[in-house]
């Protein structure tokens, strides 16, 4: 179960999660994919991208599967979302859904 | 691109090995596909690419540390000693700039060092209560380094002046706070405890200079010879003795042995149960270090050493008292730990820690 303490997501984590929530990926792909959810805004050096995958590895929030070697000479490991992983993402959509929904009641109109 | 990726896998060894061990092959893997695809647009996009990689792994090298050292799981003991080292690099990074910059020896760089015992004393207390982590750290030998800039205008005198009161405060203080069965008699043995700290200090700042004078007589032979007596400039005898004669070589010996038996004595007082005898005890240790030196001053000419001014000083002549100087050098450090463990296994406190568990 997801704690209070686990959410909001910094927006990186946020971005790996949402990028693992379509299926699993291996390293070079969730950094591409956060690239183009985030329309280029979030762009993940390599050193971020796996010290962060340790820490979600180490939450288990996500598992670190092999794959087999590709021909492209891709890295041979992929990763996923645990069900603990898919539940604080859950969690944080919620979040965030109600966050939207406040502020588009209470912030004026824009014309 | 070959010399990129020279550069990642060096900087990818800043990583810690456990981290580097699991992640190292895929990152590097990751960091190739980065750069074939930042090639394909041009060199620019490649330079721009691969400076972007090489600052995110060194960033990412930072955090996995300062991460590993929060998460670290260190008793203690350890702990102090750990974040005591860091304070310790700090302090002699201190002690030596002021050396380089200031160009002092003799007067300033002692009152480095006395400033440092102090600020050592008073960061094992800080780390008492504090959590292990790096900011602590960093914060102590700021501390530390302050300390020591602003000793630089101090006399020697008033060092030594200022440290015995600043040692008994800290070991006063180290009883004070240390847990303690309820005591009737706690105002009288805390009296008696302060009084031990008093000699304790005083003992204390008076084996520095003791040992200084030791290390001049067996290292610096020819330090009150006169010139035509000294062996050639240039040569490892008079290169040796030059460096032993004067600051900071001739306090390094000093400095080691009394730097590493702060250590193990604030480490053991740590983990030894509140007494008022304690400051007598480690007191005592010193004293005893400090008769044994002496003792061996006395004994040096009867096994063919030579003090200054014999003919022809050689330092094959040293080598007794240079052994003995080692063997009392190593036993100040070590003697707290032996009676540490000693009065734990009077009092009945568990040694390790799957006992205490």
């Amino acid at each position: 179960m997801p704690s209070d303490n686990d959410t909001p997501l910094t927006e990186a984590t946020f971005c790996i999660l949402l990028s693992l929530a379509a299926g699993p990926r291996h390293g070079y792909a969730i950094m591409q994919d956060v690239q183009a959810l985030s329309s280029g805004r979030v762009q993940l050096s390599t050193g971020t991208l796996y010290g962060a995958l340790k820490r979600l590895l180490d939450s288990g929030w996500i598992k670190r599967i092999d794959a087999a070697a590709t021909d492209t000479g891709r890295p041979a490991k992929i990763y996923e979302l645990t069900a603990l992983g898919n539940a604080i993402f859950n969690a944080e959509l919620t979040r965030m859904r109600s966050l939207v929904t406040i502020a588009q009641q209470r912030a004026p109109e824009t014309p | 691109m070959h010399l990129w990726l020279a550069l990642f896998r060096l900087t990818l060894r800043l990583y810690p090995a456990a981290f580097r061990t699991i992640f190292a092959d895929e990152i590097e893997a990751v960091l190739v596909l980065r750069l074939e695809g930042a090639a394909r647009l041009g060199s620019w996009n490649l330079l721009r690419t691969a400076l972007g990689e090489w600052f995110g792994l060194l960033g990412g090298a930072c955090r996995e540390w300062r991460h590993t050292l929060r998460r670290s799981r260190l008793d203690p003991q350890r702990r102090l000693i750990t974040w005591t080292l860091v304070g310790l690099i700090f302090f002699g990074i201190g002690v030596w700039g002021r050396i380089l910059l200031f160009h002092a020896y003799e007067r300033h760089a002692f009152g480095g060092l006395i400033a440092a015992l102090v600020g050592l004393i008073l960061g094992a207390l800080w780390f008492r209560r504090r959590a292990p982590r790096l900011s602590s750290g960093l914060l102590l030998g700021g501390g530390g380094l302050l300390l020591t800039l602003i000793a630089w205008q101090l006399d020697l005198q008033v060092l030594v002046l200022a440290a015995i009161p600043a040692l008994t405060l800290t070991m006063t203080l180290l009883l004070l706070t240390r847990p303690s069965a309820p005591d009737r008699r706690r105002g009288a043995r805390l009296f008696f405890g302060i009084i031990g700290a008093l000699i304790f200090g005083v003992v204390w700042i008076g084996f520095f200079p003791f040992l200084t004078i030791f290390t001049e007589i067996l290292l610096a032979p020819w330090a009150e010879a006169a010139s035509a007596a000294r062996p050639p400039v240039g040569t490892t005898s008079r290169g040796t003795n030059d460096f032993f004669r004067t600051a900071p070589g001739v306090m390094i010996p000093a400095g080691v042995t009394l730097g590493a038996s702060l250590i193990t004595l604030t480490a053991s007082l740590w983990r030894t149960p509140a007494r008022a005898e304690l400051p007598w005890i480690w007191a005592a240790v010193a004293m005893v270090g400090m008769l044994v030196n002496l003792t061996v001053l006395l004994i040096l000419p009867q096994l063919g050493f030579c003090f200054n001014g014999c003919s022809p000083i050689t330092y094959a002549q040293r080598w007794p008292g240079m052994v003995l100087l080692v063997v009392n050098s190593a036993a100040l450090p070590l003697a707290p730990v032996w009676l540490s463990r000693r009065l734990r296994l009077r009092s009945g406190e568990p040694q390790t820690a799957s006992e205490r568990v």
